[in-house]
């Protein structure tokens, strides 16, 4: 299996006063479905903004399919965000319309049938969706590039449980088994079933990362009552 | 190049409706100076003078939309996520912006010629610039440099007030790298070529030493000059920007 995302020794201050990660190293591989878990506020967000090439490292490596993280490692990276990709004066149908003509491997096909499957409609408004509707979107947008590294940034953070379960069907049916993808979420309960294997992050170092099926066989928990017992520590 | 027509495609999209609404209410009111002397019987003069020095103000917000347009790229998700350098970010909204003000001065040559027609009036533009066509040209091209090097430098201070990673202390860091921007190159250019901003205007009179025209000479070197050192600095800024959204400017 290739690396896909590898970050070393990374460290990451904002200010004097704020440590957002300390030391942080990890190697994801191809064909993976990654969680990267842990409470508000602990860097995973901070993670995901590195690997997506927006935000640079105080100290330490991040590199994709083993480019440095910048220009080109965002041609092979698919990044949602928790904020809007789209822009306000766009429909639907505009979005998808910027996504083609600035990744050369988005497919129109997936997005439109993704589109469909999420029942979000390509004429209305992007900023007269609601909440729900607009992570439908980006989560199409997301996953119709045949893109080696995905992100997925609380994907399911503020839906209801019927939306949440069209996503988590989504994300398993259009992912490709080529790349890895990466889901930060704190509802650990909502998303496990979709892991291959997960990242726990307190107060920004990695505290475990296991395969799924290890935590099951070898502290025979779920992923859910490991998570709780961690966190639980702090 | 493929990449800063698609960005300047986009660029556009967002402010379109913007542009447009300004554009049908300066038209409007300029329609409105244009026949003002024949419906109310305004004096044509002072009208034509306010017409005149109201083309001000799409210069101004010509300038205006560039670093609006700018700004607000390196906030956006949609624009700092795409695989496409840093470079074609800072070119989009100039390569907009100095369509516009390059076609402005045609704008108001003509409104000038038709106000001339309507009112009866005998107005040139640049008079006395206008006496030599060089000096139309050398007047032209001051005047778009003038505001491209002046839009540069304002991207420039926008994007070091993004990459100081203190996040209040931007915009202080920003104000102070435009101004010392702005000393620099003056204090420079009046070392370098004793720069006096007269445009070499010389008054040709009459033996009772009465104006009877002017002449410029746009065509010299402390001008040029000065314009040569204005371009050295603005590719410095170029380079620096480009690597500091490449590597520093954080979301």
């Amino acid at each position: 299996m290739s690396s896909i995302l590898k970050l070393t020794s990374v460290s990451k201050r904002y200010t004097s006063s704020r440590n957002a990660l300390h030391n942080v190293s990890f190697d994801l591989q191809a064909g993976k479905v990654v969680g990267l878990l842990g409470s508000n506020g602990s860097g995973k967000s901070t993670i995901m903004k590195m690997a997506a090439g927006l935000l640079q490292p105080t100290s330490g490596t991040v590199s994709v399919t083993g480019i440095p993280v910048g220009t080109a490692s965002k041609a092979v990276t698919s990044f949602m965000p928790d904020r809007p990709m789209t822009e306000s004066w766009m429909r639907v149908k505009d979005a998808v319309l910027f996504y083609q003509d600035f990744f050369s491997d988005f497919d129109k096909v997936k997005a439109t049938e993704m589109l469909r499957f999420m029942n979000v409609n390509e004429d209305e408004r992007v900023g007269a969706l609601s909440k729900g509707m607009s992570e439908r979107l980006h989560l199409s947008l997301a996953l119709s590039r045949n893109a080696k590294l995905y992100l997925l940034d609380e994907p399911i953070g503020g839906v209801d449980l019927v939306a949440r379960d069209k996503i988590l069907d989504a994300i398993l049916q259009y992912y490709s088994e080529e790349s890895c993808l990466v889901v930060s979420t704190h509802l650990v309960s909502d998303i496990e079933r979709i892991f291959d294997e997960v990242v726990f992050i307190r107060n920004g170092s990695v505290v475990l990362h296991e395969e799924v099926e290890t935590i099951r066989m070898k502290y025979g928990k779920s992923v859910e009552e490991k998570f709780k017992e961690v966190y639980a520590e702090s | 190049m493929n990449n800063l027509l698609k960005i300047m495609k986009y660029d556009w999209k967002r402010n379109n409706v913007a542009f447009t609404t300004f554009t049908a209410v300066f038209a409007i009111v300029q329609l409105f100076l244009l026949f003002s002397h024949s419906l109310l019987n305004w004096n044509a003069n002072i009208v034509y003078i306010f017409s005149s020095v109201g083309f001000i103000v799409p210069v101004s917000m010509i300038v205006v939309f560039m670093c609006k347009t700018y700004a607000a790229n390196l906030s956006s998700y949609s624009r700092r996520l795409i695989p496409v350098s840093g470079g074609w970010t800072i070119a989009s909204p100039l390569v907009l912006g100095s369509i516009a003000l390059i076609l402005l001065p045609f704008v108001f040559y003509g409104y000038s010629e038709l106000y001339n027609a309507v009112t009866g009036s005998n107005f040139h533009v640049l008079n006395p610039i206008v006496d030599s066509l060089s000096n139309v040209a050398a007047a032209l091209i001051i005047y778009f440099w003038t505001l491209l090097f002046l839009t540069i430098a304002i991207q420039f201070s926008i994007t070091l007030a993004k990459s100081v990673s203190i996040k209040k202390l931007g915009p202080w860091v920003g104000i102070a790298a435009f101004f010392i921007i702005q000393m620099v190159v003056s204090w420079i250019d009046n070392l370098l070529f004793d720069n006096d901003g007269s445009f070499n205007f010389v008054a040709e009179t009459d033996s009772a030493a009465n104006v009877i025209s002017y002449q410029v000479q746009l065509w010299n070197a402390q001008l040029w000059g000065s314009a040569i050192l204005q371009a050295v600095v603005a590719a410095i800024m170029f380079y620096t920007m480009v690597k500091l959204l490449n590597k520093r400017v954080q979301l």
